[in-house]
């Protein structure tokens, strides 16, 4: 198994999503095996180009197959499993909401310690760790 | 072959004296099936006023002929591309044509949910007209560009009267106008990303249609919602979601761990440029589909820009 990054092409062109815009709509290289794990989520949005390239490559990162070509346009770079372990854990903790909120790496996610209410609508409130039903004016 | 003769012939009254110099040809954009062709009137209009302007495609030679630019060329095939010249005429006969435009080539329609398409992704079919029948094609920006979250939707105790439920790029446009306090609006319609620039701020109703064939989860839908006028079948006309319709999207990218779920670290609430009163605006709930009404001013909502495409 090999821990690797992927970025944005061109559905169609294949060209790479920070060399031109991508006019057909994102895609992404094939690479044999490869399975989505995480994106570099807390760093959109990214800034775009005045012609509507990205500015930067965003990151997919996910494994792939030990024989799969990664020499294709859209392969960012390969890491070893710590190097992957530690850019997950990064991305965990820069997506986190609240300080008491519980994470979850496996899965990505962060939930808050007391399930939130079903009856209306709450936002969190950290000072008191509860929710707070939202009374719009 | 110069337009000035049918079969070799020169046409009756016809003086090349007097005809119009060639108009300048402009931007060729296309749409679905179509081509806006744009030109400007030649500076010398001859011996007398142009009464019309033709265009004419390569290939195909298909035409189409108006008073006054831009002209539609209507009836071309998706997926080929094409150049087209302007030719003007006046009373004594056609100029010599413009010359070539850019290439442009009518886009080959979607057929999959999620699919890329139009600088985006492929969201389902509206209806403008209300009557089931599509006119558009529906595109969500990618993710990691098109989405901004904290940006506010608007001053609060300000009434704006955008109120339409379909008319996104209308509301988006009024909205960004009214300065800094419309962030969302304003994110949308400075996006720039797939080549395209006329990104906007989705109407309720679009969001809507984004929510019934984009749903990223598999649990029950908020069945108080979701009934639009303006959608088209397979989306059951003007009813509410039921508590299984719709299902999980297939596309894998907008399912829950995907990069382009309508859900969000922080929340799920996505604005819609759709005002609900003086304070607050409506938007639509990405994981059940519930359309709820927050502050104008909060800082806890997603936003999405949405372009459209005719059908």
């Amino acid at each position: 198994m090999i821990y690797l990054s992927i970025t944005q092409i061109d559905a169609v062109t294949g060209v790479l999503c920070t060399a031109e815009p991508m006019r057909t709509g994102p895609s992404y290289p094939q690479v044999k095996g490869f399975v989505f794990v995480w994106a570099d989520q807390s760093n959109w949005p990214i800034a775009t180009t005045p012609e509507g390239a990205h500015t930067r490559a965003p990151l997919f990162f996910g494994t792939c197959d030990d024989d799969a070509d990664i020499s294709v346009s859209g392969v960012v770079a390969t890491y070893t499993a710590e190097e992957y372990s530690s850019l997950k854990t990064t991305e965990h903790q820069a997506r986190k909401p609240y300080s008491s909120w519980i994470g979850n790496e496996e899965t990505m996610t962060w939930n808050a310690p007391i399930a939130r209410p079903t009856d209306g609508f709450y936002q969190w409130d950290e000072p008191t760790t509860s929710w707070i039903e939202v009374i719009n004016a | 072959m110069s337009m000035r003769y049918q079969a070799g012939i020169v046409l009756p009254g016809y003086n090349a004296l007097k005809v119009a110099n060639a108009p300048t040809i402009g931007t060729a954009t296309a749409g679905s099936g179509q081509v806006s062709v744009a030109f400007t009137a030649p500076a010398d209009i001859g011996g007398g006023a142009i009464s019309s302007y033709t265009v004419v495609s390569t290939p195909g030679n298909f035409t189409t002929t108006g008073a006054s630019s831009p002209l539609v060329v209507l009836g071309l095939t998706p997926g080929t591309a094409y150049t087209f010249k302007v030719v003007a005429t006046n009373a004594f006969g056609p100029s010599y044509p413009s010359g070539a435009s850019n290439s442009a080539t009518p886009p080959i329609p979607p057929t999959v949910i999620g699919q890329a398409y139009g600088g985006g992704y492929y969201a389902g079919q509206i209806s403008t007209t209300a009557n089931g029948v599509a006119t558009h094609y529906l595109i969500v920006a990618d993710a990691t560009v098109g989405v901004s979250y904290g940006t506010t939707w608007g001053t609060m105790g300000v009434v704006t009267g955008v109120t339409s439920r379909i008319n996104g790029p209308t509301n988006s446009s009024t909205l960004a106008a009214l300065g800094v306090d419309y962030a969302a609006a304003i994110f949308c319609e400075n996006l720039n990303t797939g080549g395209y620039t006329d990104w906007y701020m989705p109407a309720i109703d679009e969001l809507g249609v984004a929510y019934y064939f984009l749903k990223p989860n598999t649990s029950n839908n908020s069945t108080s919602y979701g009934a639009n006028l303006y959608s088209v079948s397979p989306q059951p006309y003007n009813t509410n979601y039921g508590l299984t319709d719709p299902t999980q999207t297939t596309s894998t990218d907008f399912q829950t761990a995907g990069a382009q779920a309508f859900l969000g670290t922080s929340g799920d609430h996505y604005q819609a440029s759709f005002e609900n009163n003086s304070n607050t605006s409506r938007g639509v709930v990405g994981s059940d589909g519930r359309n709820d009404a927050k502050n104008k001013n909060n800082t806890a909502s997603y936003t999405r820009a949405f372009r459209r495409v005719p059908v």
